[in-house]
């Protein structure tokens, strides 16, 4: 019997890794006091995310590949990022699928971790505080988010292909979360929306009018801010509600997360700093932070 | 940007006469379904957010398929301006995995050396796969200051665009400097993936 409720790989992605630190420091925290132990896996690479996939359909399973081939057996591999996962899990399921490609893999990666499933963040939180409701977990020490309306925003992450999750994109993960933490979930019509994605680089107009009908559709049904798992959809909406009349707070998961499980104090103060759109005044506002 | 008219609503009739009849079949392996499956019922176009800024959408793409119009389908504007969000295949209520058919589309385009349907969104992706080339992961700043270089004949709009916000986002330290790189090793593995996939010889 380890000391750890569960220990599992973990790969967290290019965005992750340089740059939302506001995001990483408060997953890490959460995931410290709910006593789940991520180890990173070792030299892992890109996932082969957005173009990496377009520019090549051998080239996005070799990338999940090598990543698979640096999990070791019996630990099920975490990834923070939705379109990461949406890759890796493909990427897992043409080698399962295909062993012409997974014995070529294997002869330049060597052994390839097939049987441990690759699992969403979000879904090992859900798992959580399920085990949380059903009396199987006592959860730490922790303050709820009373008051908060939250509108929660998945991205096209998670969008999968029917082979993937048949049962169609998750519309009760976060929902669960959020409403176990206290706060209150706002119906909207948005939740899947894409937020532009890497278009927002190129032609910001098309980002603007996207991100608008994101943001007002949260508006609209009195959210007082939007909460969302993916690290790029959080900057690309933050970039692009900034000249908007109505802009709302952009909130991490793991953020609210850590306000729920961690102690209320000034310790959070950096992570508010990287905002584009301070959420500082909305936290003060329901007694969350100082 | 300006929305798109769409071109099977023009007046000219689509030649069929030069259509490609193995097309159809090597999608299907890429999609996992025939596409004679599909309904039509534009479910994946409804969904699409890009959508008013294709020129085709992927209805119609489908459609340029199954009656196997090759060229029409590899030089449309609809296939790089797919962002890749499976929102379509998510809907499709035939299980098409057309982001999985727009993602291979893009690559014979590239494999056959066709014109680009839409070059800045082709360069953004050159950008991001020579960042991955030279670290093994990408890195954001790098890839904007790299893209800001290759666009530059675009005009001085293009220089300014988001440079405040890009500048704000650095100083507060959303994005870091430094990129981080995966060992030699990994790195040379890395540029072997890359290198055997048809964008590098484009």
């Amino acid at each position: 019997m380890t000391k750890y409720l569960l220990e599992a790989s973990f790969f967290p992605g290019c965005t992750m890794k340089t740059g939302a630190d506001e995001s990483r420091e408060p997953m890490y925290l959460a995931l410290e006091k709910l006593g789940i132990k991520l180890y990173e896996l070792e030299d892992w690479n890109c996932c082969g995310s957005s173009s990496g996939h377009a520019m090549g359909h051998d080239l996005a399973t070799s990338m999940g590949a090598r990543n698979l081939s640096k999990a070791p057996l019996g630990r099920s591999v975490v990834i923070p990022c939705p379109n990461c996962f949406r890759n890796l899990a493909t990427a897992r399921q043409h080698l399962i699928e295909e062993p012409e490609t997974l014995k070529k893999n294997e002869a330049e990666f060597g052994r390839i971790n097939i049987t441990d499933p690759v699992l969403n963040i979000y879904d090992l939180f859900h798992h959580v505080f399920n085990l949380a409701r059903m009396g199987a977990y006592t959860l730490p020490e922790h303050r709820p988010l009373t008051g908060l309306k939250v509108a929660v925003y998945y991205g096209c992450g998670a969008m999968y292909p029917k082979a993937l999750r048949p049962a169609g994109p998750p519309r009760d993960t976060i929902e669960r979360i959020i409403s176990e933490m206290g706060a209150e979930v706002v119906t909207w019509p948005w939740p899947h929306k894409c937020c532009s994605a890497f278009a927002s680089a190129v032609y910001p107009e098309i980002a603007e009018d996207m991100v608008s009908q994101i943001i007002t559709g949260a508006y609209e049904q009195g959210a007082d801010c939007v909460v969302t798992s993916c690290a790029m959809c959080q900057m690309n909406i933050e970039m692009r509600e900034l000249p908007m009349t109505n802009h709302l707070p952009m909130m991490h998961l793991n953020q609210l997360l850590a306000l729920y499980l961690g102690e209320k104090g000034k310790d959070h103060e950096k992570w508010w700093k990287l905002h584009l759109v301070d959420p500082a005044p909305m936290l003060k506002k329901y007694n969350l932070w100082t | 940007m300006e929305r798109e008219p769409k071109k099977f609503s023009s007046p000219e009739p689509i030649k069929v006469s030069d259509s490609d009849v193995n097309f159809p079949r090597e999608v299907a392996k890429i999609a996992g379904t025939d596409l004679n499956a599909c309904l039509t019922c534009m479910s994946c176009s409804g969904g699409c957010p890009m959508y008013q800024y294709m020129d085709y959408g992927p209805h119609g793409i489908m459609r340029l398929i199954v009656l196997g119009l090759k060229k029409e389908a590899l030089t449309s504007n609809t296939i790089w301006r797919c962002l890749g969000c499976h929102t379509c295949a998510a809907v499709c209520p035939m299980a098409i995995n057309i982001a999985a058919v727009m993602d291979y589309l893009r690559q014979e385009c590239l494999a056959e050396k066709l014109p680009v349907g839409d070059k800045p969104l082709w360069e953004f992706h050159r950008c991001m796969m020579n960042t991955m080339h030279r670290h093994g992961r990408v890195h954001k700043l790098e890839l904007m200051v790299e893209y800001k270089i290759r666009t530059m004949g675009q005009g001085p709009k293009a220089w300014i665009q988001d440079a405040l916000v890009g500048n704000k986002m650095i100083l507060m330290g959303k994005l870091h400097l430094m990129p981080s790189r995966i060992m030699s090793t990994g790195r040379s593995a890395v540029r072997k993936i890359l290198d055997a996939a048809p964008w590098k010889s484009y």
